[in-house]
């Protein structure tokens, strides 16, 4: 049985049809990854999957539970956490302060617990903490331990969301164009921490634009163009796919024509 | 031992509260009495408004809760105002739940209103004599506070009686900053869409805002009504709810040290200037204004990165 199953996901904004009856399977272990041109409906699967939009039709199945339509808390909590194309940190807090956010669904403690700083909290407290030092280790992020997230520079706020995700300690990671303004090393660094996070034991799910990326990174590759399926297979396969290779250089004529 | 700047300022200010009752000037003690009462208020306020970030202009209305369910108890039914005391906290908050579910998705501004509302509400309730309880406009007279033989609105008792509520209040919020509930509510006011994507649920954690918030301000009620001996609607309209709210803005949300600042320039120093009758009142409007324009973020803004000292310790 596989992770996660899209079968016939469709969403409708209006009378657009952002994505039509897209359907396709992730395997535990894979690094998966979703490409297409720009506007393609890669975001929207993404957002239809942890249920920040409702899709009008077909079903997302989370080995082998329906989870369509649930709350993105509810998704969040089965295993499935994503990070932002946008990157969405807690700006005003520090980095330890936006890693320890991730670590909200594993703390056991309740709630007038805290309140009272009873001895469970406190242990509680010192779990979770320590694991937010071990993910900094991990990370290389221990020296901006005590930085407000939005004075820093973009490749390492991208590492701090993704050390968030990791934190909720997640089956799944979706990863939403994880590499966008990265330079060319930050983008190799981010390579070997995917693959590092693969060898944790998680499934990785991405959306990418940098091609040589996601063809050295992935595992299995889904094309979409226009919200719709056009081709899957392995990296290999879909470069010499003559579909795919239209769907990207075919919009190029596309525009060649309007100009003429 | 090395201590904290911010420490001895704490140490300071519960010195000063301590020892006040010796400068022996019952209007003052009056004053700082209501004034540890307000600083609760203004606390529970920032709960919601200044962690949780929701517009809340009606938290009068909780406080009100607490103060009216003591007279009415202790007045009408003759209840000693000892049972009250887990009930003024309970139904506050069990009221905050009721009213605030079905509005916490809304938006700041309308979220406001929505609040405004009900906090006009509450006063036309109260002013209408409902059920024959609430003692119409003129309110309810006559708390009776005597326990165990003590009559608690002697001004020197109920003045530490407030003053431990003040301190209990600070340590309250001070382990609500440091637990996993208090740090959700300032995630779900920065991002909600990135905290339920990492499984923090915005609503609960607003309506639970709300419900906290609502249990402290109706134990200062509960002080309010036995230091005045009585209770009347205009003590919890609309107008109060704009005064909490100012403090928290004019303070700094989600600081302590800023709300208490907060609650000693909008509360104290008008009593302090007090023989400028409403000219004082000017004066406050332009110092609100100007206080925004330049310090947006509150005389204390808050400070974020405190950080338990093993975590970034012999790494």
């Amino acid at each position: 049985m596989s992770l996660l199953q899209l079968k016939n996901v469709t969403k409708k904004f209006g009378g657009v049809v952002a994505m039509d009856a897209l359907t396709f399977e992730v395997e535990k272990g894979q690094i998966y990854g979703v490409i297409g041109p720009n506007g393609a409906g890669k975001t929207t699967a993404f957002n239809c999957i942890t249920g920040i939009y409702k899709p009008e039709g077909g079903e997302i199945i989370w080995k082998g539970e329906n989870i369509t339509g649930l709350h993105p808390s509810k998704i969040a909590d089965k295993g499935i956490v994503r990070t932002f194309q946008n990157i969405r940190l807690f700006g005003k807090m520090s980095v330890a302060e936006n890693i320890i956010s991730g670590r909200h669904m594993k703390s056991k403690q309740k709630w007038w617990q805290g309140l009272l700083a009873t001895p469970a909290y406190k242990k509680d407290e010192y779990e979770n903490w320590m694991k937010v030092s071990e993910i900094m280790e991990f990370l290389d992020l221990m020296e901006f331990a005590k930085t407000p997230t939005n004075s820093l520079a973009y490749g390492i706020q991208r590492r701090v969301e993704i050390a968030r995700a990791l934190a909720t300690e997640p089956e799944l990671l979706i990863l939403d164009e994880p590499a966008a303004g990265l330079n060319d090393k930050e983008t190799l660094e981010l390579v070997e921490l995917i693959f590092k996070i693969r060898d944790m034991g998680m499934t990785v799910l991405l959306i990418e634009h940098d091609m040589d990326m996601v063809m050295q990174l992935v595992d299995y590759i889904t094309v979409i163009n226009f919200g719709k399926w056009i081709s899957d297979g392995t990296p290999e396969k879909i470069q010499n796919d003559p579909i795919v290779i239209e769907a990207y250089l075919g919009s190029d004529d596309d525009d060649d024509e309007d100009e003429a | 031992m090395k201590l904290k700047k911010s420490t001895y300022g704490y140490l300071l200010f519960f010195a000063v509260l301590t020892l006040f009752p010796f400068i022996n000037d019952p209007k003052w003690l009056t004053v700082i009495t209501t004034f540890c009462i307000y600083s609760v208020v203004a606390l529970s306020v920032d709960i919601v408004l200044g962690r949780a970030g929701m517009f809340d202009m009606g938290h009068a209305l909780f406080f009100g809760l607490g103060a009216y369910i003591t007279a009415i108890m202790n007045v009408q039914f003759g209840i000693n105002v000892l049972y009250a005391l887990p009930l003024v906290v309970v139904v506050p908050a069990i009221f905050a739940i009721a009213l605030s579910s079905p509005i916490v998705h809304l938006r700041g501004d309308y979220l406001l209103v929505a609040t405004v509302g009900m906090n006009i509400v509450f006063e036309q309730t109260l002013k209408n004599n409902l059920f024959g309880l609430t003692g119409g406009p003129n309110g309810i007279f006559g708390v009776d506070s005597y326990v165990f033989g003590f009559s608690l609105d002697e001004p020197l008792t109920i003045y530490y009686i407030a003053f431990f509520l003040l301190l209990g209040t600070l340590l309250l919020i001070r382990n609500l900053e440091r637990s996993k509930a208090g740090r959700a509510l300032h995630y779900i006011q920065e991002d909600p869409l990135a905290s339920e994507s990492i499984g923090i649920s915005a609503r609960f954690y607003r309506v639970f805002s709300f419900a906290l918030g609502a249990g402290v301000a109706g134990l200062a009620g509960w002080v309010f009504s036995i230091q005045y001996s009585a209770v009347s609607p205009e003590a919890f309209n609309f107008m109060t709810s704009v005064l909490f709210f100012a403090i928290v803005l004019v303070g700094g949300k989600a600081s302590i040290p800023g709300i208490l600042a907060g609650t000693f320039i909008m509360f104290v120093l008008p009593e302090i200037f007090i023989e400028f009758a409403t000219a004082r009142y000017f004066f406050f409007g332009i110092a609100m204004i100007l206080s925004m324009i330049l310090r947006p973020e509150g005389m204390f803004p808050a400070k974020y990165g405190k950080l338990p000292k093993y975590v970034t310790e012999d790494k």
